[in-house]
């Protein structure tokens, strides 16, 4: 176990060395350049060029590479070419705020899709499954921009019952406030994860129902309540592990859209506006981290299925 | 089901709300498109003392003012934060020294201002009862210390130290009294220096390199009229009445700002009272809140030119037969009527001037003529050839501009392809590449008030060079506008420039955008004083009841 371990994290060396090559590549060959910024009509261009080399954005597209992967290889994913504020503790700031959003959402997410999944799978092809289905295949096809603003609508313009964006309420820090600007935007990105997840439990449900195991129990005169939750869940919960390790990235890069619509300061919408300003350093800290995040989420579901499932490990 | 009903019914009828269907605008007040008299000397005249008496319900003081920004500042230090959001949410809370407006000067940290005969010392008085937010006075030992810090490459703001690329020297004569001297004469000068926001040294002085600095995030001390009570990053500003203002306290009691990076969730929160203003870019908006009781809408001058430049270095644009074709064969106001639905969120363009310019002149403008347009494509022999098309999908309206010259253009034998970039991948293409794949560009600049920067903008080394051609004559022209400060020189100097700009048809004015804001109807004196970021002056608002 240990060297299974040890290898895949070896592994993630080339793969995050790769990801960062193509992801400054892309960043710095798309049309644009942050200096762009500093621009005043009164500015000379020897301001310029000293303007630049103090952004660290003079020298070829290696030297810049190479001078980013230094810093990073000392801990220092650098300063915003913007707001010169450190990458980390920009990020760092709006961190929690993401990690609130994405974790409800998804854990309102498993609340619901576990059951739905479950009934949907028990009642194949029966009305409830078809109602399931017909909701599953709406929650994955609304757009979340569009489902956002209906909710907004609905619950703060005519409803008047939940504040429209943000997170707090002007001079109110409370859990309540709180909460009460959580609820549209976890339910908005729950919907989608919701239709995707049951999806894939119903379909596991429907195969370990159609397993020997089952049968065998059936044979020893197990009832049906006995066999659904003393055997069938638990195996229908180990896709669980595969989808909250896809997941877990999200937890930290948050959503562009909703928390755009829903004016939610979190990274997704500080990775927009790194975009947007063509804040290298910016850019790549926020890639790196999802990459990083997403690589160890993998990791780590690998790891849980080994815990759960001795079959695996034995492989 | 019956639930299930009832939530659809709710949700149609939402939608049916947002999208909102009116009648035309009755009361939207007309742009202003006069053509104003050339400038002289502004005429110095004392700050504005006092709001404006009360044109709606009863007068209260106190209340709240909510806006919003797509965006957040970066920080809450003035000098880098340049851009729009920043100049819009920390106007409250830095003031300049003065304002050189059309017909006047407005004073605010400066009681008076002298300009030397040669033109090359500025003498600046402040008022003598001014204070920081934390209650020190400011005085010239602030402004001092502002412009040496500015001139600190380290610090990344040199604006307003520099004339002609050479230093100003600033002395001070006593704790009230300063004089900038200048290295050569510039007459826009003047406006910069009065638009310039100040930091108070005894807070920032310990701090070495300002650029970058946690100081910047956590200071916000300034000099106007409301002061900084809470910053949430990402979210809100919230800034509250600041008592001891040198010009009287405020009547609203805070003024928040909110970040709404979507449109759509900004005009829900307005009309859900969570806003008190909101800009208004379509006709079918306009029309929906000049109609509804509840709001104001106000036109104010933004002070822009939208114009189609054409690329100098592609070799279709680069015949001037061809240019002039294409400024023959457009028809502004068509152009309006399809792309803005009316002139009243954007009337035409003569010049490459706005008429809020002081030196803005009524030159005749381009007339549409498609037979002579035409005659010179079929001199050019480029019927039928495609022109690359590129604008700023980011800015309102420009893609339906860009239909429009597309449809035009057709007529006449021209095949558009039109190409959207978002902002800084425009403005990469449009001022900083020289490859010529593209044959027009729609863009826009601020030529509000005197043309400060606008000569280098011009110059062989300026934003334009690159792409749309000018002439050396025209850069020369520029340069001489700003090195005399007779205001008759530099009204025909400015005169000559808009002309010859229209002579060698290398921009083509499209718009003169308005500033067209929907207001709680409760917030009165927005418009006291047209000019845009919107309200210069926050002791002119006031809560009606």
């Amino acid at each position: 176990m240990g060297k299974y371990i040890l290898k895949r994290l070896l592994i993630l060396i080339p793969v995050l060395l790769l990801v960062s090559v193509f992801s400054f590549l892309i960043v710095h060959f798309a049309p644009g350049d942050p200096l762009n910024m500093y621009m005043r009509p009164d500015m000379t261009q020897e301001e310029l060029d000293t303007l630049r080399v103090s952004l660290g954005l003079d020298g070829t597209i290696v030297d810049q590479y190479i001078g980013w992967l230094g810093n990073v290889l000392h801990g220092n994913l650098g300063n915003s070419v913007i707001t010169s504020q450190s990458v980390s503790g920009r990020m760092m700031e709006v961190l929690p705020n993401t990690v609130l959003l994405m974790g409800t959402s998804m854990l309102l997410s498993f609340l619901v899709a576990i059951p739905l999944g479950l009934a949907a799978g028990l009642n194949k092809n029966r009305l409830p499954d078809q109602i399931i289905s017909f909701f599953s295949y709406i929650g994955i096809s609304i757009p979340s921009f569009w489902f956002g603003l209906l909710l907004i609508i609905l619950f703060s313009l005519i409803l008047k019952l939940l504040p429209s964006s943000g997170i707090h309420s002007i001079g109110e820090t409370g859990l309540v406030d709180l909460i009460r600007h959580l609820i549209m935007p976890s339910i908005v990105l729950s919907v989608g994860n919701v239709a995707v997840f049951t999806r894939y439990i119903r379909s596991n449900t429907i195969s370990q129902l159609e397993e020997e195991y089952v049968l065998t129990a059936k044979a020893k005169g197990v009832g049906k309540r006995g066999i659904l939750y003393g055997h069938v869940l638990k195996n229908c919960l180990l896709p669980i592990i595969t989808l909250a390790g896809m997941r877990f990235a999200s937890l930290v890069t948050g959503s562009f859209i909703v928390e755009s619509v829903f004016g939610w300061p979190g990274m997704g919408m500080l990775g927009m506006s790194a975009i947007n300003n063509r804040d290298y350093p910016m850019i790549m800290g926020f890639t790196m981290l999802s990459c990083l995040l997403l690589i160890i989420g993998n990791l780590l579901a690998d790891l849980l299925y080994c815990v759960c499932d001795p079959r695996i490990k034995a492989q | 089901m019956k639930k299930i009903t009832s939530m659809a019914l709710a949700l149609l009828t939402a939608g049916a709300l947002l999208s909102g269907c009116g009648t035309p605008a009755s009361n939207t007040p007309p742009a202003d498109t006069t053509s104003p008299a050339p400038s002289s000397t502004p005429a110095p005249s004392t700050a504005p003392e006092a709001s404006t008496p009360p044109t709606g319900g009863e007068r209260v003081d106190g209340g709240t003012l909510i806006m919003c920004e797509p965006s957040d500042i970066s920080s809450l230090n003035i000098i880098y934060e340049t851009g729009d959001e920043g100049m819009t949410m920390l106007k409250p809370v830095y003031d300049p020294l003065y304002i050189v407006a059309k017909d006047e000067v407005r004073y605010y940290l400066a009681e008076s201002r002298t300009v030397s005969d040669d033109g090359l010392a500025i003498t600046v008085k402040l008022r003598e009862n001014l204070k920081w937010h934390d209650g020190e006075p400011i005085t010239t030992d602030d402004i001092l210390w502002n412009f040496e810090m500015r001139m600190n490459p380290d610090n990344k703001s040199s604006g307003g130290t520099k004339v002609n690329g050479e230093p100003v020297t600033v002395t001070a004569q006593d704790d009230y009294t300063f004089t900038v001297q200048l290295p050569s004469v510039s007459a826009a000068y003047d406006a910069t220096l009065g638009g310039l926001k100040f930091l108070p040294k005894h807070v920032y002085e310990s701090t070495p390199v300002l650029s970058g600095a946690d100081i910047n995030s956590t200071s916000g001390v300034g000099s106007g009229p409301f002061k900084v009570k809470q910053w949430n990053k990402g979210e809100s500003l919230v800034l509250e009445r600041f008592d001891d203002y040198y010009r009287g306290p405020a009547s609203l009691e805070s003024v928040v700002f909110k970040i709404i990076p979507n449109a759509s969730a900004e005009e829900i929160a307005f009309q859900n009272g969570e806003l008190s203003v909101m800009r208004l870019t379509t006709q079918d908006k306009l029309e929906k809140y000049s109609n509804d009781p509840n709001y104001q809408v106000y036109t104010l001058t933004e002070g822009r030119i939208n114009y189609m430049g054409f690329n100098s270095n592609s070799p279709l644009t680069s015949d001037p037969k061809v240019r002039q074709a294409i400024c023959l064969a457009l028809n502004v106001d068509e152009i309006i009527a399809g792309a803005y639905g009316s002139s009243d969120l954007a009337p035409a363009a003569k010049t490459v001037f706005c008429p809020s310019n002081f030196y803005y002149t009524d030159v005749p403008g381009y007339s549409q003529d498609l037979e002579q347009a035409k005659q010179l494509i079929a001199e050019a022999g480029v019927e039928g050839e495609t022109f690359r098309l590129v604008y700023n999908s980011s800015r309102e309206n420009m893609e339906n501009c860009a239909l429009m010259i597309q449809q035009q253009l057709k007529a006449v034998g021209l095949n558009v392809e039109i190409q959207g970039y978002e902002t800084q991948g425009f403005f990469e293409v449009f001022f900083y590449t020289d490859a010529g794949d593209w044959e027009l560009g729609l863009n826009g600049y601020s030529t509000n008030g005197d043309n400060q920067g606008d000569e280098y903008m011009f110059s062989s080394e300026g934003f334009l060079s690159k792409n749309i051609c000018t002439t050396d004559e025209i850069a020369q022209l520029w340069n001489q506008g700003d090195a005399t400060n007779d205001p008759a020189q530099r009204t025909e100097i400015y005169k000559q420039i808009q002309e010859q700009i229209r002579d060698v048809y290398t921009m083509f004015p499209l718009t003169s955008p308005n500033f067209v804001i929907a207001v709680d109807k409760r917030l009165q004196g927005v418009d006291a004083i047209d000019m845009v970021p919107i309200f210069e002056d926050y002791l002119n608002l006031y809560m009606t009841n």
